[in-house]
């Protein structure tokens, strides 16, 4: 292994057509899996950034929030269950808003809140024309102190403050008093009015020591099957198109990987072929197979350590240039996953030197 | 204690239908300090019996033995330890490692199994340099060599893990005359001065007198 880590670093240059070859996956895999992250967190932060652990739906709403329905008289129902601390109305209108200065409007989940998410202060108080948006918005010209049209009747809002990551549906949060709710709602979709102390959803803080699978079971057996009670990230995965998102990039991710394990493998046979005659002189001056063959797995290992690092170095100055409107978010625990990934594959790409350095003849260092 | 022994040694090989001999009923023993000339043509089983007496082919027949250890039914692993510690190859082709120094070069031998610490075996290498007239030039790699100093840093390599045996390969040809004899002598100097045996295989008969004795093989077979 010694001797491979030596070589790596006396002629890197033998290596740097596979360095540069990861560099380059390195930066798709962290694209694709910033993008697979940035579209899961746009999408999901409304209900990520609720309080609650569990989300209740009417049970016709097949877990949508949107179509979902809940009355003061069902939510009478859950609160009386026990194990439920308390419980905060939730919903979402899908609208437009327009920002001073800007020509194309901005997109806003504005969202109805009782029970305050991450990043508010525990006592909220905030007037019927007043929001806080999320830090999203910024990059659409949405400032603390100003005010945005919401919704058809443009109504005026004055954003107070930020909150992070509580977009919805690739939207940016924007939470209000439910009365500024139901009136953006009722101006957005006239079909879709809410008399007052309905909403979409209950949001529901369980009580020290409950069992959410358990308080979930109550709450839909005391509204006899009116509700489908979801635990948080229940109703996170059951959002439109999360799964489907999550299958599809994971699948691009895997054969990405594969490819980066197919490019060592091509590059190490090459290698391998050109020093088989030194592997059969160090075996003839006394080198194992084994201690070879570590040496090319170690370069792989390390060539793949490095060219990720250069990548996402890459990666993350090219962020600095992507458009507000390509949602990537590079995530440490994505970074390390694909670093992984690449080592292993490398790794095993490099292995299937192995029977040639097998069979690497000693005997043939003479004559 | 003989260096080596090789009792009716015979070497095979199979083509289509054909049983080719390489080498054939030889019998040798070369002295624990002995130093031993081997020449013939090409092809008349030379390098078959070097490396025979490496551990590099196992015999078809007969015994091998060598500083004591029968190494003629040694399987693949016991023969890399064998040729770890108790002999020493300077090949035709030099081989040096081209990304380590000559010291590195030497010492590389150690790292494979030997016994001594790395910092025994990098003291043990720079003494052996010096000796060899290399003690400037032990931080080079092998392209700042010239074709000598190369041959020297081979030798050196070979001796590093005080093998009971060395074989060595050719090392004249492809050096000058006056190049030719500073390494035979060196040699000689060299395996002398540290009771170590050798067997030179040569074309080259005017290096045969740094040799204790000279063998003529022909035909796999060998000649007193």
């Amino acid at each position: 292994m010694k001797l491979g880590l030596l070589e790596l670093r006396r002629k890197p240059g033998r290596f740097s057509i596979a360095g540069a070859s990861l560099v380059l996956l390195t930066v798709l895999l962290l694209f694709l899996g910033g993008l697979l992250d940035g579209l899961y967190l746009g999408s999901t932060g409304l209900l990520r950034s609720q309080p609650g652990d569990l989300v209740v739906y009417s049970s016709d709403a097949r877990d949508s929030l949107i179509r979902s329905r809940i009355d003061p008289e069902v939510r009478t129902l859950v609160d009386g269950v026990d194990g439920v601390a308390r419980t905060g109305g939730l919903g979402v209108a899908l609208v437009g808003g327009e920002v001073e200065g800007k020509d194309d409007l901005v997109n806003l989940s504005v969202s109805a809140f009782e029970l305050p998410v991450d990043g508010m202060p525990a006592e909220v108080a905030l007037g019927p024309d007043e929001a806080y948006a999320d830090r999203s918005l910024e990059a659409y010209g949405v400032r603390v102190g100003e005010t945005v049209g919401v919704g058809p009747e443009r109504t005026p809002i004055t954003v107070i403050g930020w909150v992070d990551d509580t977009d919805y549906l690739q939207q940016g949060g924007f939470f209000v008093v439910p009365d500024t709710w139901r009136a953006v709602l009722a101006a957005a979709r006239p079909d879709a009015n809410l008399p007052p102390g309905t909403f979409q959803a209950l949001v529901v803080e369980l009580a020290e020591g409950a069992d959410p699978g358990a308080v979930a079971a109550a709450i839909d057996a005391a509204t006899d099957g009116a509700t489908s009670t979801l635990t948080r990230s229940e109703a996170v995965q059951a959002l439109p198109g999360i799964k489907e998102q999550d299958s599809t990039f994971s699948a691009i991710i895997y054969v990405t990987l594969f490819v980066a394990g197919l490019v060592m493998a091509l590059f190490f046979a090459l290698l391998t072929l050109e020093r088989i005659g030194l592997y059969s002189v160090m075996k003839a001056i006394g080198a194992s197979t084994r201690q070879i063959f570590g040496g090319v797995v170690a370069q792989a290992v390390v060539v793949a350590l490095v060219s990720f690092a250069i990548g996402a170095v890459a990666m993350w100055l090219l962020t600095f240039v992507l458009p507000a409107s390509i949602p990537v978010a590079v995530l440490p625990a994505r970074g390390v996953q694909i670093a992984i990934g690449l080592v292993v594959m490398s790794a095993l790409g490099a292995a299937i030197s192995l029977r040639r350095v097998v069979r690497a003849d000693p005997a043939s260092a003479i004559g | 204690m003989p260096a080596l022994q090789l009792t009716d040694v015979r070497k095979t090989y199979t083509s289509g239908d054909e049983e080719i001999v390489a080498l054939d009923h030889a019998t040798l023993e070369v002295g624990d300090d002995e130093i031993v000339a081997l020449v013939g043509p090409s092809g008349s089983g030379k390098t078959t019996l070097l490396s025979i007496s490496g551990g590099l082919l196992t015999p078809s027949e007969g015994k091998v033995v060598v500083g004591g250890k029968d190494i003629s039914d040694y399987s693949a692993k016991e023969l890399t330890a064998f040729r770890r510690g108790s002999v020493g190859f300077v090949f035709q082709a030099v081989n040096l490692v081209p990304f380590l120094t000559a010291r590195e070069n030497l010492s590389v031998v150690n790292d494979f199994g030997g016994e001594r610490s790395r910092k025994e075996a990098k003291e043990r290498a720079d003494k052996l340099l010096e000796e060899l007239g290399l003690g400037k030039r032990a931080d080079n790699l092998p392209n700042q060599l010239s074709g000598g100093e190369r041959q020297r840093v081979a030798i050196g390599r070979a001796l590093m893990n005080e093998p009971a045996l060395v074989l060595i390969d050719e090392p004249t040809s492809a050096l000058d005359t006056k190049m030719g004899e500073q390494v035979m002598e060196l040699i000689a100097s060299e395996v002398k001065s540290r009771s170590t045996a050798a067997v030179i295989v040569t074309h080259d008969t005017r290096m045969t007198h740094y040799a204790d004795r000279t063998v003529s093989i022909t035909d796999g077979r060998l000649e007193a």
